[in-house]
C-alpha cells in the first residue's frame, strides 16, 4: 500500500475543477474577441451583449466537454455563432407572426430586417457598419471572422461548419459587396460635396 | 494573363482564393505570393479590387477594435465566477456534501443517543462492588431507552 502512490503521476483529488478552472481563465482571455466580433456581427450592442453573455453560459455550462479538439477560441466562436443563427431564426419567427406578409422568402425577409441606412457623421466609419449590416448574415460571419481575428480559412470553415470552398465564395461575395456599397456611397457624397 | 513577363517565376495559376488570401495577410506560400504580386502587377484592374479588399479589413478593425479594448462588463465577470456553481461536477459535489451532512447528522444524533444510554452503564460497570457475572446481566438494558436503564440498575 505504501509503494503504490508513488509511482503515479501527481494527480490530486480535485483534478477535474483545477482543469475546469482553468478552461474558465482559458474562456475568460476570449472575452474581448467576442465581444468585438459580436458587435460586429449584431445589429446593436443590446443584442450582441445578449449574444456573448449567452455564449458564456453554454460555454462555462459545457467546458467540461471541451477536450482541447482544436482551440478554445474556435470551441468559442462556434458556439457564438451558433448562438446568433439561432437567435436570427427566432427573430425572424417573431416578426413574420406580427407582420403578416406572405412575401418571406429568405432575401426579403432579411432585407426587411435590415436597420435603415443612419445618418452620415462619422461618415467613413458608419459607411462600413452599414455596409456590413446589409451584407446577408452568412457573408458578414465570414469576412468578419478573416478581417477581426485574422482567421484562416480552414478556421472560418470550422466555425461556420461549412466546407473551405464555401467560406471562398462567401468571402467573394461579401468583399465585393462591401466594395460596391462603398464605391456608390462614396460617389453620392462627393456629388453632394460638389453641390 | 501575361505571366511569361516574369521569367522566373514558375508557372503557378493564380486564383480567386489566392487573391482573397492575399488581401487577408494569409498567402504564406512564397511561390503563390511571387505569382499573386506578378499578377497583380499586370492587372491594375484586379490590384484596385484587390486595395480595397485591403482596405476593408483595416476599416474593419478601426471601427471595432474600440470594442476589443473596452474594459470588461462586471456582469460577465461575475457569470464566469459564478460558473463554478453551475458546473454539473460541483453540482454533484454538493449533492454529495448534503448527503454527506445528512449521515453527520444522523451519525450525530445516533451518537448522542447512544452517549446518553452508554453513561448510565459506564457507572454501572464502575461499580466496584458488582460481580463479574453482572455486567452481562445488565447489558441487554444497553440497547434500551433510558427507563430500562433505571429497570437494569434494580437488577443489581
Amino acid at each position: 500500500m505504501d509503494a503504490m502512490g508513488h509511482d503515479d503521476p501527481p494527480k490530486p483529488a480535485g483534478a477535474p475543477d483545477v482543469t475546469c478552472q482553468d478552461v474558465t481563465w482559458l474562456i475568460a482571455r476570449e472575452i474581448p474577441h467576442l465581444r468585438r466580433y459580436a458587435a460586429a456581427l449584431a445589429r446593436d450592442r443590446s443584442e450582441a451583449d445578449d449574444l456573448v453573455q449567452d455564449c458564456l453560459e453554454r460555454a462555462i455550462r459545457k467546458r467540461h466537454l471541451w477536450r482541447r479538439h482544436g482551440s478554445i477560441r474556435g470551441w468559442l466562436f462556434r458556439m457564438l455563432y451558433r448562438t446568433f443563427v439561432n437567435g436570427y431564426r427566432r427573430r425572424v419567427r417573431e416578426r413574420t407572426q406580427v407582420q403578416i406578409e406572405p412575401s418571406g422568402e429568405g432575401i426579403h425577409m432579411h432585407e426587411r430586417l435590415c436597420e435603415p441606412p443612419r445618418q452620415e457623421h462619422h461618415l467613413e466609419w458608419l459607411d462600413m457598419a452599414d455596409a456590413l449590416q446589409r451584407l446577408p448574415d452568412r457573408q458578414r460571419a465570414a469576412v468578419l471572422l478573416v478581417a477581426l481575428e485574422g482567421m484562416s480559412y480552414d478556421e472560418v470553415a470550422g466555425i461556420l461548419d461549412i466546407p473551405v470552398g464555401t467560406v471562398r465564395s462567401r468571402l467573394s461575395r461579401a468583399r465585393e459587396a462591401l466594395r460596391q456599397m462603398q464605391t456608390r456611397r462614396r460617389g453620392a457624397v462627393s456629388l453632394r460635396r460638389v453641390k | 494573363m501575361r505571366r511569361d513577363r516574369i521569367e522566373n517565376t514558375p508557372p503557378v495559376a493564380v486564383t480567386e482564393i489566392d487573391l482573397l488570401a492575399y488581401a487577408d495577410g494569409l498567402l504564406d506560400d512564397p511561390r503563390r505570393l511571387a505569382a499573386v504580386l506578378a499578377f497583380l502587377d499586370d492587372n491594375p484592374a484586379e490590384a484596385e479590387r484587390i486595395d480595397a479588399y485591403i482596405e476593408q479589413n483595416r476599416e474593419m478593425r478601426r471601427l471595432y477594435d474600440p470594442v476589443f479594448h473596452e474594459p470588461l462588463p462586471q456582469h460577465l465577470l461575475a457569470l464566469l465566477a459564478r460558473g463554478d456553481d453551475h458546473h454539473p461536477t460541483r453540482r454533484w459535489l454538493r449533492t454529495a456534501a448534503g448527503v454527506a451532512a445528512l449521515l453527520a447528522a444522523a451519525a450525530a444524533g445516533w451518537l448522542l443517543g447512544q452517549e446518553q444510554s452508554v453513561e448510565p452503564v459506564a457507572t454501572v460497570i464502575e461499580q466496584p462492588a458488582a460481580t463479574a457475572a453482572r455486567p452481562l446481566r445488565v447489558a441487554p438494558a444497553v440497547a434500551a431507552p433510558a427507563e430500562a436503564i433505571g429497570a437494569g440498575r434494580l437488577v443489581r
